[in-house]
């Protein structure tokens, strides 16, 4: 347990039920981020920027720092250097669970199923904010999207298969709808037509008008859903464009990326 | 040299024998709550020897020492699989065991005790702090000592680098409990007495303390601490009343503000990192597995 | 005759459980152990005792305060042992709460002294005769209250939005954090109901053995590791069957053994467990290094 080190003095952070400004604003910005664990810096200087509605990827090796780079941004982690801003406030630093409270959700890598506790349980924990009803009318849009889980809701979480745990931790960070979601390597060690499901899952996120900031090493299937994406290498970012700008230039992303055999499904 | 200045010598030097035995155990990440036994283990063993069947000390205490070895090998083992939680418990428990057994054991006079042992002198116990200390340095400059802080950091990382992880950790825990069977041994010939009482949880605390007080990192760090904590008693005697609560108060304070000691590196790299109580696996790995085509 | 000390048994076992499933909660959310349980138990014993005895306040009442103290001395520790003491030293807040301990034995034994203190039977002279069973009032309350702290602490955690929020820490507190829930809440929400739990123990183990010391902190605090071992780590079925057990075993060691061995064959089947499996009878995880 880290002490609380935030006082009262700190700008309350948006309400995350109050609708979106404006289509376009900036909801999440980060300025020359470093962070690391221990002695190892993940992260030396990353910047990058989230607007609404856009769904934006993070590419690059293992080792780059994209995942540092989530982990600083949700208070997995504190940054070293740099700021972290959401929806117009520093945030940078705050604690896990005040930033999620707001609207800022990340589905770590790994998965991470509460797993003694069932996927209804599950669920119910990232709708903890809510009450009776509301929590009820919530998990009912969950089940809709995700009906595998439905069937499943009793059952513990440590019990499901790779695929349907990966169902359950997206459908649990949308239970209430977040003003950014953070996804880091969802298709990490699922079967190709697992890894094609959960992308056609998150386009279809992204359609209703979710604010994304994923984390792949499928670059393939990541430039497929992405409207803009970030090349990180050795914890800085190295390129930077749309979608289609870096998909353009195989030579770009082979050179930061060692390959077309990287890409995967 | 007076006698009052002989008792606080030999006291002084028990306490840094004590604190010495246990960093050995703890430079390889082991936390035992039951060294004490180790002392009682050290102190009947080298007692029996001297009264019963009238061995000189010297001796007796190397006896006394073999057999603390021996049981601390069989902890050290046993400790080998357990995570700290546990090893907490298991050092406990025997400490517990061990007492129980000595109260009910009439050859050493039970819940009494033993009474009669002399011989400690201030020679005696300089030299066992000069062969301890020398045998530290020595330790810490050697490979066996980077296999201690191998094993310390990542116990898991260790054993794949071939470290014969087994008889580094066992042999560690051994010679910890062979120092602080001397350091009882020594004791109980200057006390006189001796009950299986004086070995129990307190005891043991008291040695966590004196060794973390003055900083893990460092084995001289360990011994200052313990010269520290025990000379306080001496020279503030009119506290006598409240020495629990002091030393209470001391592991509370010290934990929230230095808990690596008072000497050494404000680093965590001084107790393994991330090592969880319950378990030592990391967090759960994502579940890889083959799926059939969704409905 | 064995019928009744069976039943002794599963009064004593009764009294480990509570104590037992305050460390286990702790333990759950914070993968730290509160060694200061015991003495939070003796602690709300003895202001019990005092309570009972000098200003003659029902049991109810002192069982009601027994509650409030040790759920307040646990989340006081909370703060004192575990939050302010950095997370890079396993090993420091069992220390620090042993720290703890050792004050709260120390200024107990300068406020009131070191002797035994009483706790009057409830009810005292009314017994029932149940057949092949001798049960006193005394005995009832503690069975009936410690049944129903079980149970109620059961549903607790199993239907309410805060059990579930208790168990989703205990599972991983990091990702629990990021879905939003209140983490330290939780926390010391779990510290607090551990502390009521063992606040109830000391007074329940008061009222069995009619007396308590200030000494009693450290043997109630072996006692649950006892059973926590023995039931495994984290479960809360676990606690309670390895509680009645040891209960039953230690009563039926001290009358057909004697008091020593009835020590002396716990430690042993300790000792067993650790051995050879150290994940208890109903464990979730291992205290164990899991090669891989």
């Amino acid at each position: 347990m880290e002490p609380e080190t935030r006082t009262e003095t700190r700008p309350e952070i948006r309400d995350a039920t109050r609708p979106a400004a404006t289509p376009g604003e900036v909801v999440l910005s980060v300025q020359h981020l470093k962070a690391g664990y221990g002695r190892i810096i993940g992260a030396s200087d990353i910047s990058l920027d989230v607007r609404r509605g856009e769904l934006v990827a993070m590419f690059g090796s293992n080792g780059a720092g994209k995942s540092t780079v989530l982990r600083a941004v949700s208070g997995m982690i504190k940054p070293i250097a740099g700021t972290v801003t959401f929806n117009g406030t520093d945030v940078t630093g705050r604690r896990s669970d005040v930033l999620a409270r707001a609207g800022l959700h990340h589905v770590p890598e790994g998965r991470r199923p509460l797993p003694r506790l069932t996927v209804e349980e599950n669920l119910r924990l990232g709708g903890f904010a809510l009450g009776g009803a509301e929590l009820h009318a919530a998990l009912d849009t969950v089940y809709d999207r995700f009906p595998r889980l439905r069937d499943r809701r009793e059952q513990k979480a440590g019990t499901l298969s790779g695929g349907e745990q990966q169902m359950l931790v997206i459908g649990r960070a949308i239970v209430t709808t977040p003003q950014i979601l953070l996804l880091d390597e969802p298709s990490l060690g699922l079967s190709p037509l697992l890894v094609r499901e959960v992308f056609e899952l998150i386009r279809g996120l992204a359609a209703d008008g979710l604010t994304v900031l994923l984390v792949e090493q499928n670059v393939v299937q990541g430039l497929r859903v992405a409207d803009r994406g970030y090349v990180l290498t050795t914890g800085t970012v190295t390129a930077t464009g749309t979608a289609d700008e870096l998909q353009a230039d195989p030579a770009l992303l082979r050179s930061y990326l060692g390959g077309p055999e990287r890409s995967a499904g | 040299m007076s006698a009052f200045t002989e008792a606080v010598l030999i006291q002084t030097g028990i306490n840094v024998l004590l604190a010495l035995g246990y960093w050995i155990a703890v430079s390889t990440g082991k936390y035992s709550f039951g060294h004490a036994a180790f002392m009682a283990i050290g102190a009947y063993g080298s007692s029996i020897l001297t009264l019963k069947m009238g061995w000189p000390l010297p001796l007796a205490l190397i006896a006394g020492a073999v057999v603390s070895a021996v049981a601390g090998a069989l902890v050290g083992w046993i400790a080998l699989r357990l995570s700290m939680l546990y090893l907490a418990i298991i050092t406990l428990v025997f400490s517990e065991l061990l007492i129980t057994l000595l109260n009910q054991w009439d050859y050493v006079g039970g819940g009494s005790g033993l009474l009669g042992m002399t011989g400690t002198t201030v020679t005696m116990v300089l030299i066992c702090v000069v062969l301890v200390v020398a045998y530290l340095i020595l330790l810490t400059r050697s490979r066996m000592g980077l296999a201690y802080e191998a094993i310390r950091e990542d116990e898991r990382a260790a054993m794949g680098s071939g470290v014969k992880i087994t008889l580094v950790a066992v042999g560690a825990f051994a010679t910890s409990a062979a120092v602080t069977g001397i350091a009882g041994g020594l004791a109980a010939h200057q006390q006189l007495i001796i009950n299986p009482g004086l070995y129990g949880p307190q005891q043991s605390l008291i040695i966590i303390l004196f060794c973390v007080f003055g900083g893990v990192q460092y084995f001289w760090g360990a011994a200052i601490g313990a010269i520290v904590l025990g000379l306080l008693p001496i020279y503030f005697n009119g506290l006598a009343d409240w020495y629990q609560i002091i030393y209470g108060l001391l592991f509370v304070v010290l934990m929230i503000v230095r808990p690596q000691g008072l000497i050494g590196r404000s680093r965590a790299g001084i107790f393994p990192v991330g090592l969880s109580l319950r378990r030592a696996a990391p967090e759960p790995e994502p579940r890889v597995r083959e799926e059939e085509s969704v409905g | 005759m064995l019928v009744q000390q069976l039943f002794n048994g599963l009064l004593l076992g009764a009294t480990f459980c509570l104590a037992a499933l305050g460390f286990n909660l702790v333990v759950g959310a914070m993968d730290r152990l509160n060694f200061s349980l015991g003495e939070t138990a003796m602690v709300s014993a003895i202001v019990s005792s005092v309570l009972l005895n000098r200003l003659e306040m029902p049991f109810f009442v002192a069982f009601l305060a027994s509650l409030v103290i040790g759920g307040l001395l646990s989340v006081l520790v909370y703060f004192v042992s575990f939050k302010y003491v950095s997370r890079d030293y396993p090993n420091a807040s069992i220390l620090s709460s042993l720290g703890v301990g050792i004050v709260l034995t120390a200024l107990v034994i300068k406020i009131f002294g070191s002797e035994q203190q009483v706790i009057p039977d409830v009810y005292p002279g009314t017994r029932w005769d149940l057949g092949p069973i001798d049960v006193t009032a005394s005995q009832l309350v503690i069975l009936v209250l410690s049944a129903a702290l079980t149970v109620g602490l059961y549903v607790f955690l199993e239907r309410s939005r805060w059990g579930t929020a208790i168990r989703g820490v205990s599972d991983d507190v990091t990702m629990s954090g990021l879905l939003g829930v209140p983490v330290e809440r939780v926390v010391i929400l779990t510290f607090a109901l551990s502390g009521m739990l063992a606040g109830a123990a000391g007074l329940l183990t008061g009222l069995a053995f009619h007396a308590v010391s200030p000494l009693d902190g450290f043997a109630t605090t072996l006692s649950a590791l006892i059973i926590i071992v023995i039931g495994g780590l984290g479960s809360v079925k676990g606690a309670v069957v390895a509680a009645i057990a040891v209960g039953m075993v230690e009563t039926l060691s001290v009358v057909y053994l004697s008091a020593t061995m009835r020590d002396i064959v716990v430690y042993i089947v300790v000792a067993a467990f650790l051995l050879f499996r150290p994940q208890g009878l109903f464990g979730r995880n291992a205290g164990v290094l899991e090669r891989v």
